[in-house]
C-alpha cells in the first residue's frame, strides 16, 4: 500500500510538471510575455525588450518552460504584476473560502443525492422515480450560470428572501461559515448541478445492487427493509460514488468560476476569471496547474478511499 | 500625448447583440437637471436631478474585480496607471491640475491645488505655477511649493532609475525637457525648460496627464526612506537619497494590506480619508477629509466604493438597490435599462475622448498592400465605406458618437478643429466604387476587385501596384469577448467593403497583448509578423486633454503600430508641441483626418446608472463619461 502510495505520488508530480510544461507552452504562444501588463501600456519596445532580459524571457522557449517546472516544483507560481502580490499569496487568500464553497456543496449534494438515487432505485418506474429523473435531466443539462440566475431573480430580487450577491464582509472562510444567509443561493446552485449528477449514479448503482444475491438473502431472512436499505445496500451502492466524488474535485473548481463570478463570491475561480480578462499571466498558469494538482490529487485520494471502504480492493 | 490605460480601454469597448436592447437617439440633457453643460456635450439618456443636498449618509460606488486600485502613491508607476488608482488618489490628494471639467476635457480649477493655468514667460521656456494660497495639509502643514519640488525630485529620481517607474513618462518629454526647478515662493513653482512648449501641450500633456501629472506631495511626512526612519532631508540636492525616498514610499504604495493603516497615507490633501480597504476584493471606504482646502467639500458622511465580480453581480446590486451608481456593460446590460428606469434610476452615457479603430500597418507587403494604402484615393475610398451611423444604431444601440479623425465628435473640445463633427469622407459606397475604378481598379462589388491599370498617371492603380494586385488586407481584432463592438463594427465594414468594392477584409482574431507586442513594427522580435497584418485594432486610445497624436504617429512613437511616417504630420506635431498658436494642434488634427493612418470608428459611451437618491451637479455627473469621479460632488437628497 505504501509503496503504492508512493508510486502514484512520484506519478503525480511527473503530470503535474507535464501539466505545467504544456500549460505554459500553450499560453506562451497566444500571450508572449507579461511585459505590457508589468510595465504598463505606455512602455517602449526597448523598456519591454529589457525587462524581458531581467525576467528571462528572451530565453528560448524550452528554457523558460524549464525554469517554470522547476519554480513549481519549489510551489513558487511567480508575481501577479495586476495585483501587485505573489501568486503564492492569492492563491493562500482565496483557496479556503473556494474550498469551503465546494465542500459544503458537494456535502449538500450527497445528503440529498444519496437517499434520492436510493429511492428511486428501490421505486423504479414509479411516477416518484419518473418525476425526479425528468428534474435531474433538467438541471443536468442546466448550466450552473442559467440556475444561478433564476435562484437570484426570484429569492432575491421578486422574493426578498435572500440576498442576491455575497457581501464584501466575507473577508474569509470564517466569515463565509458564519454567515450563512448569503452563501446560501451559491451553495445550493453548486449543489443542485452536482445533485443531478450524483443521483443519477447512485440510482444507477443501487439498482445493481439490489440485484445482488445478499439483498435478496436479507430479504429472505425477514429482514426490514429500511435495515436491508441502510445495512447491506447503502455502503455497497456508494462505492462507485467514491471514484465519482474524487473525479469531480477538479470539476467543482471548474463550477466556483462560474459560481463566484456571479454570486460576487471572492475565491479561486473568481481569481482566475479576473486574470483572464487582465491577461494576468502567471495568476492563470497558477490556476491551471492547481487544477492540474487537483485532478492527480482527487484520483489518488478516490483510489485510496475505494481500498478503504471495499476489501476486495487491493492496490499493487 | 499620453495614452491612458490602454487595456481599461480594450476592456471597456462595450460589445452588442442584445435583442431587447433599447436604442436611445442622442439628445440634449435631460430636463431633470436644469443646467446646460458648455460646449455642446451630447448626453444619451437623462442625468439624474440635482435635487435638495442633505448632509450625511452613506453613498456606494461600485467597480469591478480586476478594474481596481493597485497603488495608493500618487506618482505612479505604467502598470498602476488605470483609472481606479487615478480615483482613489485623488480623492485623498489633489493634483495640481484635476480634470475633466464635467465632460469637458480640460482642468477644473475648483479641485485643483494650482490658481490656473502655468503662465508661460520667456519665450515658453518658463512656466510659472502659482497654488492657491491658504492650503493645507490634513495634519495641519502648509501645502507649499516645497511639496511641488519634492514631487519632480522624486520624479526625476524614479524615471532615472526606470522609465516605467512613472506611467506618463515619455522620453524627452517631463522631467527629461526641465532645465531646472524652483520654489521662489511658498505659492510659486518654477519650471524652466530646456526648449520652448506649447502651453497647452505643457499643461495637459506634461503637467496634467489626465491627473496622473503633478501632485503636491507631503515632504514633512513622506521625507523618509524606511518604516519609522530618521527624515532624510536632502532630497532635492541629493538624487541617491531622493531615489531611496521613492523607492520606499512607492513599495509601501502598491502594499494592498496597508493601504488603510499606513500612517503615511493618512496624510492628505484631497477631499476625502480612506479608513478600510478589503485586501480580499478591493473594496475600500472614504470618509471626508475635515481638513480639505479647496471648494465642495464633501456632504456625504461615508462612500464605499464596492467591488462586484462580475458585471451581472454589480447590475444584481443595482436592481437590489444595495449599491447607488456604477458603469453599465452596454454589451450585455442596455436590455435592463428599462427595469432601471422603472425603479427611478437614472441612466445616461457620455463618451470619452479618444479614438477607436484600427491601426494601418504601412509595413505589410502582402498583396503589396503597403502601395495600395499609401494611395489618397484608396484612404478617400475605404473611409467612404464605413458606415458610422449604421454602426452606431446597429452595434452600439445610439450609444456612442461618430468620429472622422483623431478627436471624435463629442464630447467637445476646445483644441478640436472647427469641422471636427462633420464627416471628412462621409459614407458613401456607390462613391467609393467610382473612385476605384477612376484609378484603375477592375471593380466587381461582391466579388474581388484587382488592379487592371498599373502605374503612376491619375487614371492608374498607382506606384508599385502591379497589375492583377487583388484589394484585400486581413484585420486583425480583440477576441469578441474582449470587445464584441470592435468585432461586430468591423464585420459590417468588411461586408460593406466587399458588397459595394469588391474589397476582400479578412477578419482575424488576437489576444490584446498579442496585438500590441508582435503586431507592432516597432518591436525588433516582432518583426515576423509584419506581413501577417494590414490593420490592428486593439481598441482604441484615451489621450490627454491637448490632442496631439505624437504619441500614435510619430516615428518610434509607442503606439505607431504600423510605422505611420508622414513628414507633413510630423512637422505639424513639433508645431503643436513647441509653437505658441493655439490653432497648431487643430491643424494636425485636420491632417491627421485626411491622411487617415487609422480606421476612425464611432467612439462609446461610457454608461452609468445612478440611484434616485443620489444629487450632484451636471458636471459631477458628466464626468463619469471619463470614468472618473470626485465624490464630493456628489450626495444623497433629501
Amino acid at each position: 500500500m505504501l509503496a503504492y502510495i508512493i508510486r502514484r505520488l512520484g506519478v503525480a508530480l511527473l503530470v503535474t510538471a507535464g501539466v505545467a510544461a504544456i500549460s505554459y507552452a500553450l499560453l506562451h504562444a497566444i500571450a508572449p510575455n507579461p511585459a505590457y501588463v508589468a510595465l504598463g501600456d505606455r512602455t517602449s519596445p526597448v523598456a519591454v525588450a529589457a525587462w524581458d532580459r531581467a525576467h528571462g524571457y528572451d530565453h528560448p522557449e524550452v528554457i523558460q518552460i524549464v525554469d517554470y517546472v522547476w519554480e513549481i516544483a519549489r510551489f513558487h507560481f511567480g508575481y501577479s504584476y495586476k495585483l501587485n502580490q505573489s501568486v503564492g499569496a492569492l492563491l493562500k487568500e482565496n483557496v479556503g473560502r473556494s474550498a469551503y464553497l465546494s465542500l459544503a456543496s458537494l456535502i449538500l449534494a450527497l445528503i440529498i443525492a444519496v437517499p434520492l438515487g436510493i429511492f428511486q432505485a428501490v421505486r423504479r418506474n414509479s411516477y416518484f422515480d419518473y418525476t425526479v429523473t425528468t428534474l435531474n435531466f433538467v438541471l443536468y443539462s442546466m448550466p450552473s450560470f442559467f440556475l444561478g440566475v433564476i435562484l437570484i431573480q426570484f429569492f432575491a430580487l421578486d422574493w426578498h428572501i435572500l440576498p442576491p450577491l455575497v457581501g464584501d464582509n466575507i473577508t474569509s472562510t470564517w466569515a463565509a461559515i458564519t454567515h450563512p444567509n448569503q452563501l446560501v443561493l451559491p451553495i445550493v446552485t453548486l449543489a443542485a448541478i452536482q445533485v443531478a449528477s450524483f443521483s443519477r449514479y447512485m440510482r444507477s448503482s443501487a439498482l445493481d445492487t439490489l440485484a445482488e444475491d445478499y439483498i435478496r438473502l436479507a430479504r429472505a431472512k425477514g429482514l426490514s427493509e429500511r435495515v436491508v436499505l441502510t445495512r447491506h445496500l447503502l455502503r455497497n451502492a456508494c462505492l462507485p460514488m467514491i471514484t465519482l466524488i474524487g473525479l469531480s474535485i477538479p470539476t467543482l473548481l471548474a463550477g466556483n468560476l462560474l459560481i463566484e463570478y456571479l454570486f460576487n463570491y471572492p475565491g479561486l475561480g473568481l481569481m482566475f476569471y479576473t486574470a483572464l480578462g487582465n491577461e494576468d499571466y502567471n495568476v492563470m498558469l497558477a490556476y491551471v496547474v492547481f487544477g492540474g494538482m487537483l485532478t492527480v490529487l482527487g484520483n489518488l485520494v478516490a483510489d485510496i478511499a475505494l481500498t478503504v471502504a471495499d476489501p476486495r480492493v487491493r492496490l499493487d | 500625448m499620453a495614452a491612458t490605460s490602454l487595456a481599461a480601454v480594450t476592456a471597456l469597448a462595450i460589445a452588442t447583440g442584445v435583442s431587447s436592447a433599447q436604442t436611445h437617439a442622442h439628445s440634449s440633457i435631460g430636463s431633470a437637471n436644469k443646467a446646460t453643460p458648455e460646449f455642446g456635450t451630447v448626453v444619451a439618456g437623462t442625468l439624474p436631478s440635482a435635487g435638495t443636498p442633505t448632509t450625511g449618509g452613506t453613498l456606494s460606488i461600485g467597480q469591478l474585480s480586476g478594474q481596481t486600485p493597485t497603488a495608493i502613491f500618487p506618482l505612479t508607476s505604467g502598470a498602476d496607471s488605470n483609472s481606479a488608482a487615478q480615483i482613489l488618489q485623488t480623492s485623498l490628494y489633489s493634483p495640481l491640475f484635476y480634470g475633466p471639467n464635467g465632460a469637458r476635457p480640460e482642468v477644473n480649477y475648483a479641485l485643483s491645488d494650482a490658481a490656473g493655468p502655468p503662465v508661460a514667460s520667456h519665450g515658453d521656456k518658463t512656466f510659472t505655477i502659482t497654488l492657491k494660497s491658504g492650503l493645507k495639509w490634513s495634519d495641519g502643514t502648509p501645502i507649499t511649493s516645497t511639496d511641488v519640488l519634492f514631487f519632480f525630485d522624486l520624479l526625476k529620481a524614479a524615471v532615472k532609475a526606470s522609465p516605467a517607474n512613472w506611467g506618463q513618462y515619455s522620453p524627452g518629454l517631463m522631467p527629461d525637457d526641465v532645465a531646472s526647478v524652483s520654489a521662489p515662493s511658498p505659492t510659486k513653482f518654477v519650471i524652466n525648460l530646456k526648449k520652448p512648449k506649447n502651453p497647452g501641450y505643457f499643461l495637459y500633456n506634461e503637467l496634467q496627464d489626465t491627473n496622473f501629472g503633478f501632485y503636491a506631495m507631503p515632504a514633512q511626512a513622506w521625507d523618509i526612506d524606511a518604516t519609522g526612519g530618521s527624515p532624510v532631508t536632502d532630497w532635492a540636492t541629493n538624487p541617491a537619497d531622493a531615489l531611496k525616498i521613492y523607492t520606499y514610499l512607492e513599495a509601501q504604495g502598491t502594499s494592498l494590506s496597508t493601504f488603510a493603516s499606513n500612517p503615511l497615507w493618512q496624510t492628505t490633501s484631497g477631499p476625502f480619508k480612506i479608513t478600510s480597504f478589503n485586501t480580499t476584493n478591493s473594496s475600500y471606504t472614504l470618509v471626508p477629509s475635515k481638513t480639505y482646502s479647496l471648494a465642495d467639500k464633501a456632504k456625504v458622511a461615508q462612500i464605499d466604493v464596492n467591488t462586484y465580480t462580475s458585471e451581472t453581480a454589480q447590475l444584481d446590486a443595482l436592481k437590489t438597490g444595495s449599491l447607488d451608481m456604477a458603469e453599465l456593460d452596454a454589451a450585455t446590460e442596455l436590455g435592463s435599462i428599462p427595469y432601471l428606469k422603472s425603479q427611478g434610476d437614472s441612466v445616461f452615457g457620455t463618451p470619452g475622448f479618444g479614438w477607436y479603430g484600427g491601426i494601418i500597418n504601412f509595413k505589410d507587403t502582402t498583396d503589396d498592400f503597403n502601395k495600395i494604402i499609401v494611395q489618397p484615393y484608396v484612404d478617400q475610398a475605404l473611409a467612404e465605406l464605413i458606415n458610422q451611423n449604421a454602426i452606431i444604431k446597429g452595434v452600439y444601440h445610439g450609444w456612442a458618437v461618430p468620429a472622422s479623425g483623431p478627436i471624435p465628435s463629442a464630447p467637445d473640445s476646445p483644441y478640436a478643429p472647427a469641422n471636427s463633427a462633420d464627416a471628412v469622407f462621409p459614407f458613401n459606397p456607390s462613391g467609393a466604387a467610382k473612385l476605384l475604378k477612376a484609378h484603375g481598379w477592375d471593380v466587381k462589388p461582391g466579388g474581388q476587385t484587382v488592379c487592371a491599370k498599373a502605374g503612376t498617371g491619375a487614371s492608374d492603380c498607382g506606384a508599385g501596384i502591379p497589375k492583377g494586385t487583388p484589394f484585400k488586407f486581413v484585420w486583425a481584432n480583440v477576441p469578441e469577448t474582449t470587445s464584441a463592438t470592435g468585432v461586430l463594427e468591423s464585420q459590417a465594414f468588411a461586408s460593406q467593403a466587399k458588397a459595394s468594392a469588391g474589397i476582400d477584409i479578412q477578419l482575424s482574431t488576437k489576444t490584446f497583448n498579442f496585438l500590441v507586442t508582435d503586431y507592432n513594427d516597432d518591436n525588433p522580435a516582432a518583426k515576423k509578423y509584419t506581413n501577417d497584418w494590414a490593420v490592428n485594432n486593439f481598441g482604441g486610445i484615451q489621450f490627454d486633454y491637448y490632442p496631439t497624436q505624437d504619441g500614435l504617429l510619430s516615428p518610434g512613437a509607442g503606439f505607431n503600430l504600423g510605422d505611420y511616417d508622414n513628414p507633413a504630420v510630423i512637422k505639424l506635431m513639433l508645431a503643436s508641441a513647441s509653437s505658441n498658436s493655439a490653432t497648431a494642434v487643430q491643424k494636425e488634427d485636420e491632417l491627421e483626418s485626411r491622411d487617415y493612418p487609422v480606421f476612425f470608428m464611432p467612439v462609446e459611451d461610457q454608461i452609468w446608472s445612478i440611484n434616485s437618491k443620489v444629487g450632484g451637479s451636471t458636471n459631477a455627473f458628466l464626468e463619469l463619461g471619463t470614468q472618473v469621479w470626485a465624490g464630493n460632488e456628489f450626495y444623497l437628497k433629501k
